[in-house]
């Protein structure tokens, strides 16, 4: 059956009545503090992690309930959430790699048709979603605060619409919100129940500030029910042990530059370094010290010239040119993964560098070099990282 | 409009700021007036140009054949603060806005609206400089520089509302709730259960303050919006010979063709030669070593990978161009400019070869 994980279904009563809410007013109806709490339950005994320890990147840890995999576009961002989603469901999890980006590139990788806002299975314990803002609000007034007349009324009105499309924030709250109510209310109202939520949001300057979107607006003095959901967010947001981010990156330079300046920014919003750094399409593991000129890479040359006897006399040149550039890339790539963890910890103030994950380069790796091979080889590797304890 | 527009599109790390570098040069050396807007946040523009800060108006780069070449990368908050103090009647508004908490928030966070400042920023340009013959935007990378194209009419759709309208009523000081009719006063009520009447007055007070600066916005977001839908404005999609990054390509590329822009060229950028391509399936059983071996497999991918992006983009656009890497890159001062003016021509020659293939010259 395609859909989301189901446990014994036990509807918790209604959430809670919107009149009410307002009448309350910002006391909320009570039902906030057991959310919280109930989540700490949740993950101290069923998830048998130890509370109270030191959950940063460098000290060893374990992952939290919701994961967001940050980097800059092009890094291979949803590789590694996809990667990271098949390693906690091969431990037997339940896991839910949540998208937001304008198509689904995951479903496609696992051979099913794209998914929309609706958790679909892609692979044993593994489903994924593409979040759709308009239908995250929808949940939140139908499903959530069973307010199906007003959002009719109201909420999907064409003027209420346009303010909630471009009003700054709302579709990052709504995300974040989502986030939430999958991990708490949705185990109760839809029968959902998650072990992991993998987050795959847009590229690095959106992703980034995501995290400062409840505080943000929190400050514009808001009353009822945002406040309340940005109250949240937000709790949700400084619990290590309900979130966490994860940094992916590659050994280009440009990816390495934005990252070691994204590293301490995500650090600084969340108030806690990164659960840890992935390096994407790494080569060192594969081909070694490289060294940087051509001319001083002996296997280089002999390629070079059997490859040039092979092809026709006019190609020969080009053929060793093109070796050439391929290879002063790849010894780059090298020299920059060998200095990366040193100058990561480095931008983290952290004394030494720990929690860097190599994933090798899919084309360096003998394989069919197919998206599931890749995300098979990917998982592998990220598996110390899910284990118990986490990355060493 | 007399400017023409070229917007370069593409997944993260494709060479599209020094694509846009580089054509800059190769326009502005040809004689005509060019701009250089970099919209990505990371600053690329200045490292691509090897120059330093550029302000946020812009300013004219020293020219290796003496063209006109200006260049700006853009700040949205500083952007935003220069629009909203040139619309301010005085300096009590302009204090009064700067305290606002929507205000703050807004120029904090516009990380989501970056686009349509860019859009907007764009229009001031033509309009301060309308002497100018290209203006060349560098986008954000990946498929959130769609939002350029569909930004206008989002902001639009949002300061144009009638819910703004009775939003800002009610900060007005003679706009009491009765004014609003029943139906809409039920509307604020609920609206103000879901956010509290605080920030709904706040949000009010802070729609009359910037009322002129969105005025200004929207006029420039208009011109934007007409801009980008003039038959000379170009959108070029950019793409490594990378799976990842045609992906990106083929998604924006329909992205683009739903907002109702068809984009025409699509650019493979630091391709590898065709006679590499070719000696690539036999080189692994050449490979003298185990990491020969594995180098051997990189290259095959990554020749394979070209062929594949190649595949992907011909049936969606009327043009697909390999652009080589160049070799002197990484050199240093006029070598470098030179290289890049280079990639720049090629890059022109594609673009005038699409206008003359659809009689715009």
């Amino acid at each position: 059956m395609e859909g989301p994980a189901r446990t014994a279904t036990g509807r918790r009563g209604r959430a809670a009545d919107f009149a009410q809410r307002v009448r309350w007013g910002r006391k909320g109806c009570g039902g906030e503090r057991e959310i919280g709490e109930e989540i700490g339950e949740e993950i101290g005994h069923g998830h048998g992690l130890g509370l109270g320890l030191g959950f940063a990147m460098w000290e060893g840890m374990a992952l939290p309930l919701v994961v967001y995999v940050l980097g800059k576009g092009g890094v291979g961002r949803s590789t590694i959430a996809a990667a990271l989603g098949v390693a906690c469901a091969a431990r037997g999890e339940r896991v839910l790699v949540m998208q937001w980006a304008i198509a689904d590139a995951l479903s496609g990788w696992f051979g099913r048709s794209a998914a929309t806002h609706e958790p679909q299975a892609i692979a044993p314990g593994l489903d994924t979603m593409c979040f759709s803002a308009e239908e995250s609000l929808r949940e939140y007034f139908v499903d959530h605060l069973k307010l199906g007349l007003f959002y009719d009324a109201v909420v999907r009105s064409r003027h209420v619409r346009r303010f909630t499309r471009a009003a700054p924030g709302f579709e990052e709250l709504m995300f974040l919100g989502h986030q939430m109510y999958l991990t708490t209310l949705a185990r109760d109202e839809r029968g959902w129940a998650y072990d992991r939520v993998v987050v795959d949001p847009p590229a690095l300057g959106h992703g980034l500030s995501l995290f400062g979107v409840p505080r943000a607006v929190a400050t514009f003095g808001l009353g009822g029910l945002l406040r309340e959901e940005c109250a949240r967010v937000q709790a949700m947001l400084d619990d290590a042990r309900r979130s966490a981010a994860l940094v992916v990156t590659t050994p280009e330079e440009l990816a390495i530059e934005e990252t070691l300046e994204l590293a301490p920014r995500v650090a600084a919003e969340l108030g806690r370094a990164p659960v840890a750094c992935v390096v994407n399409r790494a080569a060192s593991a594969r081909l070694g010290a490289l060294p940087p000129r051509p001319s001083e890479c002996a296997w280089l040359a002999t390629l070079g010239e059997r490859a040039a006897v092979a092809g026709c006399d006019e190609d020969a040149g080009a053929v060793r040119e093109g070796l050439a550039r391929v290879y002063v890339a790849l010894a780059r790539r090298v020299a920059r993964e060998a200095a990366f963890p040193a100058a990561l910890a480095r931008s983290l103030g952290a004394p030494s560098a720990r929690g860097v994950i190599a994933v090798d380069d899919g084309l360096l790796v003998d394989g069919d070099g197919a998206p599931a091979t890749v995300i098979a080889q990917a998982a592998a590797a990220l598996a110390p990282l899910v284990a118990d304890g986490g990355a060493r | 409009m007399r400017t023409r527009l070229t917007l370069l599109l593409g997944g993260g790390g494709v060479g599209k700021t020094t694509l846009a570098a580089a054509l800059g040069l190769a326009l502005s050396s040809s004689g005509r007036r060019v701009a250089l807007l970099g919209v990505d946040p990371a600053r690329r523009l200045q490292s691509a140009l090897a120059v330093g800060e550029l302000p946020e108006l812009g300013r004219a780069l020293p020219h290796p054949s003496g063209g006109e070449l200006r260049a700006a990368v853009l700040r949205p908050e500083e952007t935003l603060r220069r629009w909203v103090a040139d619309a301010c009647p005085d300096d009590a508004t302009r204090a009064r806005l700067l305290e606002n908490a929507f205000f703050l928030a807004l120029a904090d966070r516009l990380a989501a609206a970056t686009d349509a400042i860019a859009a907007a920023r764009a229009a001031e340009w033509a309009e301060r400089e309308p002497d100018l013959d290209d203006l060349v935007v560098d986008t954000a990378p990946g498929l959130a520089a769609v939002e350029l194209l569909a930004r206008p009419e989002k902001i639009l759709a949002f300061v144009d509302g009638r819910l703004i309208r009775w939003i800002r009523r009610l900060a007005s000081p003679f706009g009491s709730h009765r004014l609003l009719g029943r139906g809409r006063q039920k509307l604020l009520d609920n609206l103000s259960a879901l956010s509290g009447a605080d920030a709904l007055r706040a949000f009010g007070e802070f729609i009359s303050l910037v009322e002129n600066s969105l005025d200004t916005m929207v006029a420039r977001l208009e011109r934007a919006r007409r801009w980008l839908r003039h038959p000379s404005t170009e959108l070029v999609i950019v793409t490594a010979p990378r799976d990842d990054s045609a992906a990106v390509a083929v998604a924006l590329a329909g992205a683009a063709r739903a907002l109702g822009h068809a984009p025409r060229l699509a650019v493979v950028n630091r391709a590898l030669p065709d006679a590499l391509l070719r000696a690539a399936p036999a080189l692994a059983d050449a490979a003298p070593t185990a990491e020969a071996a594995a180098f051997a497999r990189f290259v095959a991918g990554d020749c394979r990978a070209q062929a594949r992006v190649r595949a992907a983009l011909l049936p969606l656009f009327p043009s697909v161009r390999a652009l080589p890497e160049a070799a002197d890159l990484d050199a240093d001062g006029p070598a470098r400019l030179a290289a890049l003016s280079a990639i720049g021509a090629q890059l022109a020659a594609a673009l005038a070869d699409r206008a003359l293939a659809r009689g715009h010259v």
